[in-house]
């Protein structure tokens, strides 16, 4: 009796292991090959940014920046150059075409992703970055293509880097180093660079965010000291030399007679400035759908039980919306008097 | 022969479903939500219709015919939306059948009371198609408002028919056809005004037309082609190279279509990166300019002014609470009341119906277990889920339907949206939260109405904390044997009321607390994006209110029912009839589960009536009862009292099971149709198993703990 219970137990166990695409074995070596994959790619999107930098990669940073030792960044260089993807010559390496347009796919899907994931949820720029970087070795160059397609082929990331297009072109970094911009005059942030995660966590600490406004108010060795948003604070230099700086755009709100809708009061009708920059996605194409165009008349008309959100009558319809939606929005008060209050006609009638 | 085999665009019908029988013409329906447009459905197609799901997509589609003249027109109704960008499925779906299905006409529903906003719509369905026909609906509802439609100025400026209607009175239908069969049968010819394009990229769109025409030589839209081209549309990028869009070609034009893609490619970073914003304000400034010409509006009026003061009293802090709450009990009432006697004559058709046919079995000379295991095991089965599912169903989802023509659940969804926004949901799933007390499967599939992603998903996942009707049974039962039994008479009944009432908000409490949570975790990288458009109050459709609940929801959820109860009832059967030594085979499941049961403070035979029951939760208790009574086949109690004696005393039942019955009853994993429904409304193994197990492992928890609690207390 014991024997057979033996036998089958045994053979279930075998066949879990064994089974064609489901059982232990199989997966393991799925999982390998993708780790395997994940470790050529990291390589790659090194190189290239190394290469960027004027600077040249080594088997050291090669292995600090994929997190594998020595011996193994040695393995996998020797395996990378079999397959025709790099060149070592007397300890630099540089990339080959072939291992560029790879490594440029990599940083495409990476962008991309980031780019979708500013635009469509709710997450905080770090982690976007965390989960780009588990996503750029699963897109496919065609889900790649059909992303970019959907997101209205953009031309940056969250932080302002260029998204490569599909033949491989990217655009150098727009804008100066925050270390090389000149003293005191205003600039805005127009690239983050988001390796190292340390380096960049410095940086979003500061209060530094794509387009934020900044003043360099002094430079001493090793540091800057910055006026970001009316406050002074200062970086490390290796840490600003990661921030881009451009011109000043003039943005919606420069008018002082311009408020976020989430603002206007209530019964107060309001005309439509329009949608902020970082309102983007799936919410702005229903904004825009919803008639929320500039020179729209827009009116607070009804609040519910718990006070929010706060219903809009738009074009003779009347749409909720949140807080935060309608933050996004710039408005121009207009007379108060042109708008008649229901509160008075009600009481009128009762 | 059949009329439409040598339509240009036949294949392509064929691969979207569309049957074209012996039909000659297609017409579509476009249009916003809330402007009657599946009134107007309604009042063209009568009963000769049928809706099932566009091929490989969660969105309704509404199909029927018409004949005017002796020609047969097949009407396609396609997905209210606002735009045609293809932003949503919804929107995707509608313009995909414009542009490859090549409709002989399109209908563009429109409501004559926003028409602003509606003509946005209106000028995006000509950029695709040059045959449409506007339909200005509710034009009484806008004559009440004081505004004034202008037919031949509004045709005037967009250089295509205008007919006003009003599809509930019938009025202008009879015109509304005619016209369609002129434009369908090329009577008369439209010459679509469009909008002008923006500045930025009016010399793209020039440079790229003239390159449309040449890769797709048949397709009459080469603007919005080119104009799709550089906004980003990858399924317009591929019919290209497919050479869909150039149909009756031998074939595709791929040297063209590559060129055009590239130099579009090329264009696009030259362009402003606010042209998206700029096209759609372009078509706002023509649709404004069209409403000037054709629109008088007198500004205000009585009707007006009882939409806002209807609006202020739903909403308002004192009574908008009371209102919401004194609905939902006066539905529940309703549906309780209503469904009693029903509920008690199918059960004893039924019943009567399974001993006649087992005794025909008989007589016929059929094994005993060949009877038992049809009639007394599948017919069974199949007859308790009907008898206790139908009634309620019948009677629920029409006035919940009511409600929602009505115009009323958009302002609950407004009043509540305060709290699901914390719970990182939305406030329409307080809807088809309510819609889950008549069916969960139901309410999974009214989850499409949130056009969120994320927060749709979550409502998706958590619609099985609600109680449906085929748990509140149970509960009753649970209440009134156990609670109601330890309070005085005269409280008795308000007792078991309590209880059940605090059962349900158990459940809302858990649905805030999961959204919640998973919203925090595996849902916060899935897209978001909220928005709520409160129609005004509208004098609901009651026929269609009757049809749409009957047929869509209702049949459609037991038709799925009972294809999954069938088995049960057979496995049901066999579990109670086949023997190993002097015990059932159900006993000795329920022997072997009773351990685990016991440490969640049920027993096995719980246990095992919930395992076989996960088909259909209605047939829990009556399995439950089969197995303790050691009977063959589902059995009721004869009264509350009887089964008093036979839980409490027979099987040692405690308030604790019964506590822990009710929770476990509210939380455990979702009945097989409801999975199933899961399954097919998110298409995702991943969700459907989260949807299932995460339930399942939440009711074994806080069971565990209340049992262990109350046991130490």
């Amino acid at each position: 009796m014991s024997g057979l219970w033996f036998i089958s137990i045994l053979f279930v166990g075998l066949a879990a292991w064994f089974m064609p695409r489901h059982g232990v074995a199989a997966r393991l070596a799925r999982w390998r090959e993708v780790r395997h994959r994940v470790s050529v790619e990291d390589a790659l999107k090194h190189m290239l940014a190394a290469r960027q930098r004027g600077i040249s990669a080594t088997g050291e940073s090669v292995a600090g920046a994929v997190g594998i030792g020595a011996s193994s960044a040695t393995a996998l260089i020797e395996e990378m150059e079999r397959e025709g993807l790099l060149e070592s010559r007397a300890g630099a390496l540089s990339l080959t075409a072939h291992g560029r347009d790879y490594a440029l796919q990599v940083v495409r899907a990476h962008r991309l992703w980031e780019r979708y994931l500013d635009d469509e949820t709710d997450l905080p720029l770090t982690a976007i970055h965390v989960a780009a970087d588990r996503a750029e070795h699963r897109l496919t160059v065609d889900q790649a293509d059909r992303l970019d397609a959907q997101l209205g082929h953009p031309p940056t990331d969250p932080h302002g880097d260029p998204i490569p297009t599909t033949g491989g072109e990217i655009a150098p970094f727009p804008g100066v180093p925050l270390t090389d911009y000149p003293l005191g005059e205003e600039g805005e942030v127009t690239h983050l660079e988001d390796e190292p995660p340390g380096v960049f966590e410095t940086i979003v600490r500061v209060g530094l965010s794509h387009g934020t406004r900044v003043r360099v108010t002094e430079r001493r060795p090793g540091l800057i000291r910055l006026e970001v948003d009316g406050r002074a604070v200062s970086l490390p230099a290796v840490a600003a030399a990661n921030v881009h700086m451009g011109p000043v755009r003039e943005p919606l709100e420069a008018a002082t007679d311009v408020i976020p809708l989430d603002r206007l009061r209530r019964n107060q009708t309001a005309e439509v400035v329009g949608i902020d920059d970082r309102v983007r996605g799936l919410t702005r194409r229903r904004l825009l759908d919803l008639g929320i165009t500039p020179g729209t008349e827009i009116r607070p008309e009804l609040e519910p039980l718990f006070g929010r959100p706060r219903a809009f009558r738009i074009r003779h319809t009347l749409v909720a919306l949140r807080d935060e939606q309608a933050a996004g929005i710039q408005v121009r008060p207009l007379l108060a008097d042109s708008a008649p209050d229901i509160d008075s006609g009600e009481r009128e009638a009762s | 022969m059949s009329g439409c085999e040598t339509c240009p665009a036949y294949e392509q019908l064929t691969r979207m479903g569309i049957s074209m029988g012996r039909y000659d013409r297609v017409v579509a329906l476009a249009g916003n939500p809330n402007t009657g447009k599946s009134t107007l459905f309604n009042a063209l197609t009568g009963l000769r219709q049928h809706t099932g799901n566009w091929p490989g997509k969660t969105v309704t589609r509404a199909e029927g015919g018409f004949e005017f003249r002796d020609v047969r027109f097949k009407l396609v109704d396609l997905p209210g939306t606002y735009s045609l960008m293809a932003a949503s499925q919804d929107e995707e779906v509608a313009r995909d059948f414009l542009l490859f299905a090549r409709p002989d006409c399109t209908v563009v529903v429109t409501d004559a009371t926003a028409l602003e906003r509606n003509l946005n719509m209106v000028l995006q369905v000509m950029e695709v198609t040059s045959r449409v026909v506007v339909c200005v609906n509710l034009i009484d509802e806008a004559e009440r408002k004081g505004i004034r439609v202008d037919a031949e100025a509004l045709s005037a400026e967009l250089g295509v028919p205008v007919v006003l209607t009003s599809a509930r009175s019938g009025r202008g239908v009879r015109e509304l056809v005619e016209t369609v069969a002129e434009v369908a049968e090329g009577a008369r010819t439209t010459a679509p005004r469009l909008a002008d394009p923006p500045a930025q990229i009016a010399g793209a769109l020039d440079e790229l037309s003239p390159m449309a025409v040449i890769a797709a030589p048949d397709a009459e839209n080469p603007r919005w082609i080119a104009y799709r081209l550089l906004d980003g549309d990858h399924r317009v990028r591929q019919a290209l190279g497919t050479g869909e869009l150039a149909v009756g070609e031998e074939d595709g034009r791929e040297k063209e279509a590559q060129e055009l893609v590239a130099r579009a490619d090329a264009l696009r970073p030259t362009l402003d990166q606010d042209f998206r914003d700029a096209t759609v304000e372009a078509l706002y400034a023509r649709a404004e300019v069209a409403v000037a010409q054709a629109v008088r509006d007198r500004g205000s009026s009585r009707m007006r002014d009882l939409d806002r003061r209807i609006d202020r009293i739903v909403t308002s802090p004192v009574l908008g609470l009371p209102i919401m709450l004194g609905l939902l009990a006066l539905v529940f009432w309703i549906t309780v009341i209503g469904a009693n006697l029903p509920s008690q004559l199918l059960a004893q058709m039924f019943f009567a119906a399974e001993g006649w046919g087992a005794s025909l079995f008989a007589s016929l000379g059929s094994p005993e277990w060949l009877t038992g295991l049809l009639w007394h095991g599948i017919f069974r089965g199949l007859a308790w889920v009907i008898s206790v599912m139908l009634p309620p169903m019948a009677i629920f989802f029409p006035m919940f339907t009511l409600l929602e023509d009505l115009g009323y659940l958009p302002r609950v969804a407004f009043n509540l949206d305060w709290l699901f926004r914390r719970a990182g949901a939305h406030g329409k799933q307080s809807l088809t939260m309510a819609m889950g007390f008549g069916c969960n499967a139901a309410g999974i599939i009214s989850t499409r109405i949130i056009d969120s992603p994320r927060e749709r998903l979550i409502a998706i996942l958590t619609n099985n904390f609600v109680p449906c009707n085929g748990r509140f049974p149970t509960l009753i039962m649970l209440a009134t044997v156990f609670v109601a039994a330890s309070v005085p008479p005269a409280l008795a009944s308000f007792a078991a009321a309590g209880t059940v009432v605090g059962v349900v908000l158990i459940g809302v409490f858990f649905t805030l607390v999961v959204s919640w949570g998973l919203s925090k975790t595996v849902l916060k990288g899935q897209p978001t994006a909220f928005t709520l458009e409160l129609p005004p109050y509208r004098r609901p459709g009651v026929l269609r209110v009757l049809y749409t609940s009957l047929i869509d929801r209702t049949l459609f959820v037991l038709w799925r029912a009972i294809v999954v109860a069938a088995p049960a009832g057979a496995v049901i059967w066999i579990l109670g009839n086949v023997y190993a030594g002097d015990s059932s085979l159900a006993q000795i499941t329920a022997g072997w589960l009773d351990p685990f049961g016991q440490a969640v403070g049920l027993d096995g035979v719980i246990l095992l009536a919930y395992v076989i029951a996960i088909p259909a939760n209605e047939i829990v208790v009556p399995t439950m009862l089969m197995v303790y009574a050691g009977l063959g086949m589902m059995t009721e109690p004869a009264s509350y009292d009887a089964l008093r004696t036979m839980l409490v005393d027979e099987h040692g039942w405690t308030l604790t099971t019964a506590i822990c019955l009710m929770l476990f009853s509210l939380l455990h994993n979702p009945c097989g149709t409801t999975i199933w429904t899961m399954w097919k409304e998110t298409r995702s193994r991943r969700w459907t198993t989260l949807g299932a197990l995460m339930p399942l492992g939440l009711a074994f928890v806080v069971t565990f703990v209340v049992a262990n609690a109350m046991r130490a207390w």
